[in-house]
């Protein structure tokens, strides 16, 4: 869990996580409490299936599934950092917090 | 491409798991937000 270990900066930073799959949230549910729940929303791109992935760029047809992927939107609402990632590799979490902590 | 880096970030809406509906524009002017795309559930991807 990338995120869960440097919620707290992120929070100190003013910058909230979203987690997003194409999972139903009943899936989402059971995942978190897997993992004892995670700190942030859970979204499920779900319906119609992948169409924020899609608008992200982030959708792999092959795979019926989002890419891996970090994105960092400004308060603005502008993306300001965009990162995918190979399967079975996950981002770097001081990766994304460097990140944030240059947008302020 | 429609969400490269500068890019206004495509709105969205979409349902969570425990928090309703959350909406990326509920956060315009207050937070910064990071988007975690995953793969799918139990995979720890």
């Amino acid at each position: 869990m990338t995120f869960r270990r440097i919620y707290s900066r992120l929070e100190e930073l003013d910058a909230q996580v979203l987690g997003i799959s194409c999972d139903h949230t009943a899936s989402h549910r059971a995942w978190t409490m897997s993992l004892g729940g995670v700190p942030y929303p859970e979204l499920s791109d779900w319906h119609p299936k992948g169409a924020v992935s899609k608008a992200y760029d982030l959708w792999n047809e092959e795979r019926g599934a989002s890419i891996r992927a970090v994105v960092i939107i400004d308060k603005e609402g502008t993306i300001r950092f965009r990162q995918t990632y190979q399967p079975g590799t996950l981002p770097d979490p001081q990766t994304v917090l460097a990140a944030v902590a240059a947008l302020s | 491409m429609a969400a490269e880096v500068g890019s206004t970030a495509p709105e969205f809406t979409m349902p969570s798991a425990n928090d309703g509906d959350i909406s990326l524009s509920q956060y315009r002017g207050s937070k910064h937000v990071v988007l975690s795309f995953h793969v799918l559930n139990f995979t720890g991807g």
